[in-house]
């Protein structure tokens, strides 16, 4: 095994590589988009090789032994040809690299080179940030070939591949294409710390988990005791393991459902927002400990990547995650005013941790703000709040006085603006963002006045301006306020509700789920 | 290309490929389930409940053409009626423990059913949008208003406005 000149930037020694610890039940990878070509390490002459292995590193210096994925030779050459490599401590090798794997690129350096071939003395096409994620397409005697957006453009270059570690896949959606190349995976330091932990910690980020957050603050408000066991730092390695438990079988005789307890593995590097390095995803509350966001990461890593995350879920799904306990939901149309007070007061005292959904939409009636005339009308909805939006589907426009017949719109949820259609109707659109509409009516046809017009339909936002209460979003309880009204926790951190009355809490939300919060073990 | 440029805008026949896996409450097959129990309502609606246990594989999509769309079962909305239901007073000899609990705690009667997805039937699938919203971002004061993908999928011959409880309420 020949040695190299070394090119990732980099001021320290590297170490011999070992294996991880064997308690481990899931580690840190990446679950999606893998090619099946791959071939995992330990298969004997297979597509990559396990390890970085030179000879000048066999004492194994470093406190914390690094694991270098290495490809072997794709044409099946005897050895790789790995450089020296020094990636930072504690970061999370995977002990294979597949095509097809998200991660990062970590070096000691702030900036690193991307080769335009693999080996040595290949030029540098490009430099780029420390932490640029970026995903496996191709490998080549102890390179990796990745693929990264830099400047709004897809770039492609070679690195060692001793300095790749896997890390969840990020979250993009179809207005942010260009998300990759505003993250960076940076290390969180020093060990968060769970110690004054509780239900309103953790504060959701640019990621549709508003279910996960408000699902782990529930279970924090509940029993913090218990949700500071789910997660371990281990200093030696510097790996954090956090606990979770997923379904393992069910028995249709008995009906018993049973539940594996795993710990997943995940580095202390989370996905910061460009140079601010603030977290990209779930933020540190108060405590400024970011041991949710360790969380957030370790479950991304088991459901497949942040991006699965983002697929949405539901609050109970997440609760029994962390508790290994079914969890109920129920409609709140099932209660009566009466009953929620007592319900929440009863649920709190048995210690259930509570999460609960707002509805998606509200609707508004009888508003008239056409103008014009001759056939010819045009208006805006009037919203009781900016971030509010018309619903698509939902609109529909009709003439007190029986004029002309009435319209309504073609849109489906999503659409940006439709068309207005009806018997009388000779076009019109829609613009739901806007809050706006126009609609000519067929020559002949038209009210009497404009301001017999009424447009009815349902808007999306906040639903209710005083009380602060967001559309289509998970929060957890979090005590009675004077005996008589709700206070809720938006997992944003950010623009809480008002104390509800029971009529308010009825009114905005729909769904409402428990589960109990077993006792710390630490506790018994 | 997102999930409504490949089904198209309007709902379409499909079959459903994937992985054939034990069925939860029978000795059949099924390529997707979903166990509830609760209080379920004459029309079909849930008021309470549990899901104690459903399928994690996710789909295929087989059209016509035979073009095959991959869903992850996170984007499925099923609008579908349960292929099995029983029900129990809770007090029967054969009523499993964890129903007559249930049932002690919440009142009877307690309804079972399965909702599945099964092999060479054609179920009408329909993209769709969900909107839901994100903090706003550094420095920003406007939150994110984002949108998912997702596909109902339903019985030609039995369609249902509701979706299934897993399905209910997600977030």
């Amino acid at each position: 095994m020949s040695k190299q000149r070394q090119r990732a930037p980099s001021s320290a020694a590297s170490s011999r590589a070992s294996e991880p610890s064997a308690s481990t039940a899931v580690a840190q990878s990446n679950q999606e988009a893998q090619s099946d070509l791959s071939v995992s390490s330990g298969e004997s002459g297979g597509w990559w090789e396990s390890y970085v292995e030179t000879p000048e590193h066999d004492a194994g210096r470093s406190k914390h032994p690094v694991r270098g994925p290495t490809p072997a030779d794709a044409e099946g050459e005897d050895g790789v040809d790995a450089p020296e490599l020094a990636p930072p401590e504690g970061i999370h090798r995977p002990k294979s690299v597949k095509k097809g794997a998200w991660g990062a690129l970590l070096t000691k350096e702030p900036t690193l080179d991307l080769l335009s071939a693999p080996g040595p003395d290949a030029s540098v096409a490009k430099t780029i940030p420390n932490g640029t994620p970026c995903q496996v397409v191709d490998a080549k005697a102890g390179y990796i070939q990745v693929e990264l957006r830099l400047g709004g453009k897809a770039e492609k270059g070679w690195a060692p591949s001793g300095i790749f570690s896997d890390q969840p896949r990020l979250f993009m959606d179809e207005k942010n294409k260009k998300l990759q190349e505003d993250y960076t995976w940076t290390s969180v330091g020093e060990e968060q710390s769970t110690q004054d932990l509780k239900g309103t910690d953790v504060q959701q980020g640019y990621l549709g988990d508003c279910y996960f957050i408000a699902g782990m603050n529930a279970v924090g408000n509940a029993n913090p005791d218990f949700l500071k066991e789910s997660v371990i730092y281990d200093s030696s390695t510097g790996m954090y393991k956090v606990r979770f438990y997923v379904p393992k079988g069910f028995d249709r005789r008995t009906y018993q459902k049973t539940y594996e307890e795993i710990w997943v593995e995940v580095d202390g590097y989370l996905p910061t927002e460009g140079d601010s390095k603030s977290g990209a995803y779930a933020r540190a509350g108060d405590d400024k400990s970011q041991w949710g966001a360790i969380m957030e990461k370790a479950w991304a890593v088991h459901s497949g990547g942040y991006t699965a995350m983002g697929d949405g879920g539901l609050g109970e799904e997440t609760m029994e995650a962390l508790t290994g306990n079914v969890s109920e939901y129920r409609e709140t149309s099932q209660l009566t005013t009466k009953e929620v007070i007592p319900f929440f007061k009863k649920a709190k005292k048995e210690g259930l941790a509570i999460y609960t959904g707002s509805i998606g939409s509200m609707a508004f009636t009888k508003q008239t703000p056409l103008t014009g005339a001759n056939g010819h009308y045009q208006g805006t909805v009037a919203q009781s709040h900016e971030w509010n939006e018309l619903q698509p589907g939902t609109i529909h426009v009709t003439d007190v006085k029986g004029n002309v017949g009435a319209a309504r719109d073609t849109g489906s949820p999503g659409d940006a603006e439709a068309s207005l259609t009806g018997a009388d109707v000779a076009g019109g659109t829609v613009d739901y963002k806007g809050n706006t509409l126009s609609i000519d009516y067929r020559k002949g046809k038209q009210p009497a006045d404009a301001k017999d017009l009424e447009v009815t339909g349902e808007y999306e936002g906040v639903l209710d301006v005083a009380k602060m209460v967001i559309a289509c979003h998970g929060y957890s309880f979090d005590k009675i306020v004077n005996g008589r009204q709700i206070q809720l926790y938006n997992p944003w951190g950010s623009s809480q509700p008002k104390p509800l009355t029971p009529t308010e809490y009825l009114r905005y939300y729909s769904t409402l789920s428990t589960v109990q919060v077993p006792q710390a073990k630490g506790k018994k | 290309m997102n999930l409504i440029e490949q089904l198209g805008p309007e709902p379409l026949l499909v079959r459903v490929t994937g992985k054939a896996q034990p069925d939860a409450l029978t000795p059949g097959t099924v390529l997707w389930f979903e166990v509830d129990h609760g209080h379920r309502a004459e029309d079909g609606s849930w008021s309470k409940w549990v899901t104690p246990w459903h399928s994690r594989d996710d789909v295929d999509l087989l059209l016509e053409d035979g073009t095959v769309i991959p869903v992850r079962w996170r984007a499925l909305r099923l609008a579908l009626s349960p292929a099995v239901t029983q029900i129990f007073a809770g007090d029967e000899p054969d009523c499993p423990p964890p129903l007559t609990e249930w049932v002690r705690q919440n009142g009877g009667p307690v309804t079972v059913a399965e909702y599945a997805l099964v092999a060479d039937q054609p179920y009408l699938a329909r993209a769709r949008r969900e909107a839901y919203w994100m903090p706003p971002g550094h420095g920003e004061s406007q939150p994110t208003r984002a949108e998912r993908v997702v596909v109902e999928l339903s019985d030609p011959d039995d369609p249902q406005e509701r979706y299934t409880p897993l399905f209910t309420g997600w977030l």
